[in-house]
């Protein structure tokens, strides 16, 4: 806005020497002819800077604004020429201030993302090395629907460079943008380091180390963690079935699922030590809020015997190693105590 | 015409579907593979130009939607024959497509000696558009050329070293030569322009573990000819230090990264150093939950700031959810970017900027687990707001609607669904700017 008003005060500028223009282009009016020939040397300035900043960018939107500031600043000069009046001086000068905006324009349009060669280009590249680099992942055991997505990817990519070359940019960047997301989830799938030998190595090792921790703790008397130990086993084995086959990609992608199993299964190992926490939290709380209990409030005292109730199945079934049940106890001794808490808070 | 054109198409398709439905074969085994495929693609880029009528002396300015719109029917055929064993790998194919309004042929052909970890790879590429009569969407015709020679090993049980060496070069139709030089003339610009680029690199990768954190170098340089402008010839050297590593619950990229870019014309107008610095950290909340973080920062520094060229900074967030819903991951999307740029000063002394803020906020959806359906897209809502004291461009609210999905049936024949739609709503309706891409196409592979 603040550069809008210097606009208005040059084109009062010019106002005030309406006298000079009106005796034509000699005496007083000189100075403001200087003005006004100053102002259309700027915007040809800025025209120049933004011819070679359109072309640097390939935008055909900011070539039509780059247009338009010609046409204009084309005008300006011709009334400026010709000009013996003040309306003459006053709308060459206007002209020309309407050409440098269109100008100042067309340069912050390459100034965006979408509208620059450079950037786009770069994106193209960048695509190109994760295309590549997904092929030289790819053999015959990879998922039908992974290469579907890398024949999709290299389709897409096709079209971006074909747009990119007709100075298409936004065009080309957003599809280039959309084939990298998808490449890098499938990538991510694969496993995103380039040495698929070795990821398997590792995740066969993790899976050893996670079955003897799993295998050691309590809750492997558990009969159903007992069985999704035997199904993570059987998954383990077809990896190295597919291994021993060659087939390493496959491998790492069975013995990755094996792992992610036995990983859920470890979690369950944290289980007691939170319980136990909490359960020291509640009684904590329990014990804080009991003197706060007005005893003619029968709702209240009620409410706090069952909280107290649910905490001591809570200790029980802790004490039994039956984690989700004392688990659910705790949630329901929260619920009441947080109730109480509203209750007291009214 | 071209629905007649269409349907020729499509009846050819279905002729060699109807023929080859028994025919099976994986794209990734050894030997002659064919793809036969349509597609329907409509493109949109709407903005609004300004008219200046000249002859009229009051209402000079107009404003016009402009429309940048694409729409055609396409055939497509691809012959390639892949050779491949544990020590070389050798691809070469051939595609060609053809609508009414243009016919492109492309040639490709790669030889890699070596395997996965160690290996030298040879790759040319030619690739020819010409525009047909019908066309009235302004392209020109043009051949690229392009190659690269690239390779790897491993010094050391540590490190492992690789080069490569790629050129390209363009040329546009002769025949459309005659319109750019009436543009030329008129404007003194053109905006499509023959080029070659050659571009050298060197890169390492040291293992710091027997598995998952590496350390990776890069440096590189880049020559761009172009025999009709000095003012777009350009040097360009590069260099990269990375940090990946991975965890038992997720994974850690840190990059840090320089580019200097030294055009060919006397002055140093547009001359620059830039400075990025990126990561990007997932980790797993919980087995079926994780969270994706991005950083990505770039500074560029002008030797000489100009009404095009100010210093400036931009830095964007990323955060990204993922849980896993059956074979479904779904998450949430938000995104966060600042720019801030020196300000300028103009002849009154008031300084200037294209400052702003963006954010975005939306989810996304992709579907992998599959074997034969793959699906991935995304959906946000943002605000770019200028915080400048004036700019040329308003403030605005931003939609982004991304999918790409593909099924397989019938053994080898696919459909591809991909739409990208960018919708910018100014606070000045002649600032507005809407992109749409669609495309449906049907290959089948045998």
């Amino acid at each position: 806005m603040k550069r809008h008003t210097s606009i208005l005060f040059v084109l009062l500028a010019l106002l005030t020497a309406s006298s000079a223009f009106g005796q034509g282009n000699g005496g007083g009016g000189g100075n403001d002819f200087a003005r006004l020939w100053a102002a259309i040397e700027k915007t040809d300035e800025v025209i120049e800077r933004a011819k070679i900043a359109v072309q640097e960018s390939g935008s055909e939107r900011a070539f039509q604004e780059l247009k338009a500031a010609i046409t204009l600043q084309e005008v300006a000069r011709r009334m400026a020429d010709e000009a013996v009046t003040v309306d003459m001086g006053i709308h060459a000068g206007s002209r020309t201030l309407q050409a440098r905006t269109k100008a100042e324009r067309a340069i912050a349009i390459t100034r965006q993302a979408g509208e620059n060669e450079d950037f786009v280009r770069k994106r193209l590249e960048q695509t190109q090395e994760m295309i590549q680099r997904m092929e030289g992942r790819v053999d015959s055991d990879t998922p039908a629907n992974i290469l579907q997505l890398l024949d999709s990817a290299k389709d897409r990519y096709q079209r971006a460079q074909e747009f990119f070359r007709n100075g298409r940019l936004k065009a080309a960047l957003q599809i280039t943008l959309q084939i990298q997301k998808s490449l890098e989830n499938a990538l991510q799938k694969l496993g995103n380091i380039d040495d698929v030998d070795k990821q398997y190595q590792y995740a066969l090792e993790r899976f050893y180390a996670l079955e003897e921790r799993i295998q050691e703790s309590e809750i492997a008397q558990d009969e159903a963690v007992q069985q999704q130990l035997q199904a993570a086993r059987e998954m383990k084995e077809e990896a190295q079935q597919a291994y021993a086959a060659q087939h390493v990609v496959q491998a790492e992608m069975k013995i990755r699922n094996a792992v992610e199993r036995l990983y859920r299964l470890a979690e369950r190992l944290k289980a007691p030590a939170r319980i136990e926490n909490e359960l020291t939290s509640l009684q904590r709380r329990l014990a804080a809020i009991k003197d706060e209990i007005p005893r003619e409030n029968n709702q209240l005292v009620e409410m706090y015997q069952n909280a107290e109730k649910h905490l001591e199945k809570a200790q029980q079934e802790y004490r039994r190693q039956q984690y989700d049940g004392a688990a659910a106890q705790l949630q329901a001794t929260r619920q009441i105590l947080r109730r109480i808490r509203d209750i007291l808070g009214e | 015409m071209r629905v007649r054109f269409g349907v020729t198409t499509l009846l050819i398709v279905i002729y060699i579907l109807s023929s080859n439905l028994l025919a099976s074969g994986e794209s990734s085994e050894n030997g002659f593979s064919f793809l036969v495929g349509t597609e329907y693609q409509s493109i949109s880029q709407e903005y609004y130009d300004a008219i200046i009528d000249t002859t009229n002396f009051d209402e000079l300015e107009q404003w016009e939607l402009a429309k940048d719109n694409i729409e055609e029917f396409s055939g497509k055929t691809t012959i390639q024959y892949r050779f491949e064993d544990s020590q070389k790998r050798f691809k070469i194919y051939n595609d060609m497509e053809l609508s009414k309004e243009k016919w492109i042929g492309r040639g490709d052909g790669t030889l890699r000696l070596g395997n996965f970890s160690q290996y030298a790879e040879l790759n040319g590429r030619i690739e020819h558009k010409s525009s047909l009569d019908d066309s009235d969407n302004g392209d020109l015709g043009y051949t690229t050329l392009s190659g690269y020679l690239r390779g790897k090993k491993d010094l050391s049980e540590k490190f492992s070293l690789g080069v490569k060496i790629s050129g390209e070069s363009i040329f546009f139709e002769e025949a459309d030569r005659a319109a750019q030089d009436d543009v030329m003339a008129n404007t003194g610009f053109y905006n499509e322009y023959d080029y070659s680029l050659i571009t050298g690199r060197i890169e390492g990768q040291w293992r710091l573990s027997d598995f998952g954190r590496t350390l990776d170098w890069e440096i590189g340089a880049r020559k761009r000819f172009v025999p009709d402008s000095a003012a777009a010839e350009y040097n360009q050297f590069q260099t990269r230090l990375s940090y990946n590593g991975f965890t038992e619950s997720g994974y850690v990229m840190f990059e840090i990264g320089g580019e200097l870019k030294d055009y060919a014309q006397p002055s140093n107008i547009d001359d620059y150093f830039l400075l990025n610095i990126d990561s990007r950290i997932s980790y797993a909340l919980h087995p079926e939950f994780e969270l994706r973080f991005g950083s990505f920062l770039d500074s560029y520094m002008y030797r000489e700031q100009d009404v095009v060229n100010r210093d400036n900074v931009r830095l964007r967030f990323d955060l990204t959810g993922q849980r896993q819903i059956r074979d479904w991951h779904v998450g949430p999307v938000v995104q966060f970017e600042i720019y801030s740029e020196k300000e300028l000063a103009d002849d009154d002394g008031i300084e200037y900027s294209d400052n702003y803020v963006q954010w975005e906020l939306g989810g996304k959806a992709d579907l992998l687990s599959g074997s034969r359906v793959f699906a991935d897209c995304s959906a946000t809502y943002g605000h770019r707001g200028y915080t400048g004291d004036d700019v040329v461009i308003t403030s605005y609210d931003l939609v982004s609607l991304s999918a790409m999905a593909s099924v397989t049936f019938y053994r080898q024949v696919s459909v591809l669904l991909y739409f990208d739609g960018v919708f910018e709503y100014h606070e000045v309706k002649e600032d507005n700017s809407n992109l749409y891409i669609l495309s449906i196409s049907l290959t089948t592979r045998f």
